[in-house]
């Protein structure tokens, strides 16, 4: 049975993230050692097999999955009913994910209604802000700062890459299972809650400083002053995680201080001479997407 | 006896969209946003300015006596602010100037005492696929986007991800 355990989470490894291993047939040869060793077990992963070793996390699966994270945020908090401003922060955003390495993704934005201090990326290229965030934003550079730090988490698939770490090896064990036993509305459950999970821990904190540095580079590259991001996290410094509408951003990254500090040396002497652009101010860009 | 308090209260509005930040080191005032420009002060460790602007690492300051600089935004604290609710910007909030709908106030500030989005919520949740093809049918194309940059005008430059790698070197200038 332990065995079983362990080639269940192999298997589901290989489901979610198609590594090199899948495409080396090294599940095959486990599963065919597995198999004369065991009965019932073996019977269920031979079955398994073609389904687990053809089903790789490509670029539509991520954005698949991706998909349920959104429809998950979205059955929390709706999108703010308010024409304009999603347009504008479609555009903007839209403008940012193009510097990116992953230009072509389905990149969609969208504003939650909601007053707490929040951002989110989920795999594939959709991105959340809060209404409570943008109420917060002193300029456009600063919200290009926010958008640009989720857009890197989805460039530089932290998601996907979590999805076989260790620690959700247990959630995706299960998963495999179902997957394999074809029960798709047992998947489909599974990966709401796999993206409930994902949500509320937050992804791994080297992953944060990692969306940080690369976020200011693509600010960078789409021609905006890259220390609007560092400006929001200092004004996030200067809040209080007991504060609830701040308490899960506080709870889902590392401190606002060692953000800065990291964020600090990664830019002192080379972000310096780039004059990038504040953006336009708010209210030009009102009467721009309100026509 | 009128006019006064109007004054008054205009000057305490004016106030209130101040930040006020202490530093947390001792720190050079420059009189320019550049490490190249004059110094023309140094602030001790703790002391309390008023923030007036940011350009780029730099942040714009006036000390209690009226002397006004820049220090680099990363030697400042930002204050607590009382009212935390909407960032000071002075050309309109991007809720007060953007919403066209739904909006229940004209000030752009947000509500107190109602609860951000937590981890309850989320757990809660059911996943709302109605709201997800909404959102879908607000996707911008690359075009409209490249049209919203060159009208802005915003222009791309090439800037590597390992130009952070290279320590301690100084670029341009």
């Amino acid at each position: 049975m332990r065995t079983f355990q362990k080639l269940a989470i192999a298997g589901l490894t290989l489901v979610l993230c198609g590594s090199a291993i899948a495409q080396g047939g090294l599940f095959g040869q486990i599963l065919d050692t597995v198999k004369s060793k065991t009965g019932v077990a073996g019977d269920i992963l031979d079955k398994a097999k073609p389904i687990i070793e053809n089903s790789g996390i490509d670029e539509a699966k991520e954005i698949e999955i991706g998909n349920e994270f959104a429809a998950v945020l979205l059955g929390a908090k709706p999108l703010l009913n308010d024409p304009a401003l999603q347009r504008y922060v479609n555009t903007l955003g839209r403008w940012l994910a193009s510097q990116t390495e992953r230009p072509d993704l389905p990149w969609t934005f969208g504003v939650l209604n909601d007053d707490g201090f929040n951002a989110f990326a989920t795999p594939g290229g959709k991105i959340f802000v809060t209404k409570g965030l943008l109420a917060r934003m002193r300029n456009e550079a600063e919200l290009v700062g926010v958008l640009s730090h989720e857009i890197a988490h989805v460039v530089l698939k932290h998601h996907v890459n979590a999805m076989q770490s260790k620690a959700w090896t247990d959630v995706l064990g299960n998963f495999a299972g179902s997957y394999a036993k074809g029960n798709l509305a047992e998947y489909k459950g599974m990966l709401v809650n796999l993206s409930k999970d994902m949500l509320t821990k937050g992804l791994d904190k080297g992953d944060e400083y990692a969306a940080d540095r690369v976020g200011v580079v693509i600010a960078a590259r789409a021609g905006f002053d890259p220390y609007g991001l560092p400006a929001v996290i200092q004004t996030l410094q200067s809040q209080s995680g007991q504060d609830s509408n701040f308490s899960l951003v506080f709870e889902t990254h590392p401190s606002p201080a060692d953000r800065l500090d990291s964020l600090d040396k990664a830019m002192r002497n080379h972000f310096e001479s780039i004059n990038g652009s504040q953006g336009r101010p708010f209210n030009e860009r009102f009467k721009e997407f309100s026509r | 006896m009128k006019l006064p308090i109007l004054i008054a209260a205009v000057m305490l509005a004016g106030n209130a969209l101040a930040e006020s930040a202490t530093t947390s080191k001792s720190t050079e005032l420059m009189d320019k946003a550049s490490a190249d420009a004059s110094i023309i002060g140094t602030l001790a460790n703790q002391t309390r300015v008023d923030v007036m602007q940011r350009n780029g690492a730099w942040t714009q300051v006036k000390t209690s006596s009226g002397q006004a600089g820049w220090v680099r935004m990363t030697a400042l604290r930002l204050d607590a602010s009382t009212n935390s609710n909407a960032a000071p910007a002075s050309s309109g909030n991007v809720l007060g100037s953007l919403m066209t709908s739904g909006r229940t106030s004209n000030t752009g500030t947000v509500g107190t005492g109602v609860k951000g989005l937590d981890k309850e919520d989320i757990r809660r949740a059911s996943p709302n696929y109605s709201e997800l093809q909404k959102m879908q049918a607000n996707a911008v194309s690359k075009d409209s986007a490249r049209a919203f940059a060159q009208r802005s005008p915003l222009v791309a430059s090439n800037v590597d991800y390992s130009n952070q790698d290279k320590a301690g070197k100084r670029e341009g200038n």
